[in-house]
């Protein structure tokens, strides 16, 4: 029976953000946090490309990264200003250490969706930055979804191995 | 006083003056910050980039003023008018800043900026909180060859 029969099949949850019109990542539900609409940046003097300030959450000051920039190397001076959404997201440095804090730059807001673990695909060939940021990729309404690894691109090495 | 900045206890430590351009306040050692003037006069282009010279005088003197990511502007923006110049640069550049305040003996906790922000060649590493706002502390002469390699807002 269909409904037994899908009842066995692996799933998980992600939450899928849009970090530029048309462009996508998924980011595992336990490592994001609050969402924040039009946040207030501090901008940071002589900071690299891909970081467009500071932003205030909980008593601290957060790194907020432009995942455009970062992976595709392309600026939009408009939106890296102000990006509408500002995603809060947890890492940790290594297992048992506590946790750290960063934010994603958004276009629109996260969806929380199920993924089947036959949905998995190879990750996108067109650029080798997945290969530093991404955990694994599936397949989600024709659309190639790299999950992001939230401590590969908080921990400084892999970010600063492209700058 | 010593002014010095102590990174391995996360303490700022003596004498320091805040300059404001605009968005952007930097925090220099108050012995690499040289006399403040007012700048009464009107500035216009020079040959180089991003740099301004008095118009219709033979002053030979060069002025720069900051973007708040300490670029230089191509435009000199208004209320611009208080001037420095800094040592240890490399060559002399009359600074146009819109604040400066002389801050003696403080002691503000200094904050490590994150990593995967910095950028190979950046002259700002920390922050301080100064009156609910973030101040940027940083040497002269880093500070100078940053924004003039830069040439143009980033």
């Amino acid at each position: 029976m269909s409904f037994e029969h899908s009842a066995l099949i692996p799933r998980a949850a992600a939450r899928l953000a849009e970090y530029a019109p048309g462009r996508t990542i998924a980011l595992p539900p336990h490592t994001t946090f609050a969402l924040l609409e039009q946040p207030v940046v501090f901008e940071v003097p002589g900071a690299a490309r891909h970081a467009c300030g500071l932003l205030s959450w909980r008593d601290m000051r957060l790194p907020l990264l432009d995942l455009n920039r970062l992976l595709h190397g392309e600026v939009d001076e408009e939106y890296i200003r102000v990006p509408r959404f500002a995603q809060v997201v947890a890492w940790q440095p290594a297992p048992y250490w506590p946790l750290q804090y960063g934010a994603l730059g958004l276009s629109s807001m996260p969806q929380t969706i199920v993924v089947e673990d036959e949905s998995q695909c190879a990750l996108p060939e067109d650029n080798a930055r997945w290969t530093l940021f991404a955990l694994s990729c599936f397949q989600h309404e024709g659309q190639v979804i790299p999950v992001l690894d939230t401590a590969r691109l908080f921990g400084a090495a892999g970010a600063r191995k492209i700058l | 006083m010593t002014t010095s900045s102590d990174l391995a206890t996360d303490t700022l430590r003596g004498n320091f003056v805040l300059l404001v351009a605009d968005g952007l306040s930097l925090l220099l050692p108050q012995h690499e910050v040289g006399a403040a003037e007012y700048l009464g006069d009107t500035l216009e282009a020079a040959d180089e980039a991003g740099l301004f010279k008095l118009a219709g005088t033979a002053d030979q003197r060069r002025f720069a003023a900051l973007s708040a990511q300490m670029t230089l502007l191509p435009v000199f923006p208004s209320g611009r008018f208080l001037v420095t110049t800094l040592s240890g640069e490399d060559r002399e550049i009359s600074w146009c800043w819109n604040e400066l305040r002389v801050l003696i003996n403080v002691e503000l906790p200094l904050h490590p900026l994150p990593q995967v922000m910095l950028a190979a060649d950046t002259p700002v590493s920390h922050y301080v909180e100064l009156d609910g706002k973030l101040a940027w502390p940083c040497n002269a002469k880093q500070m100078s060859a940053f924004a003039l390699a830069e040439r143009g807002v980033r």
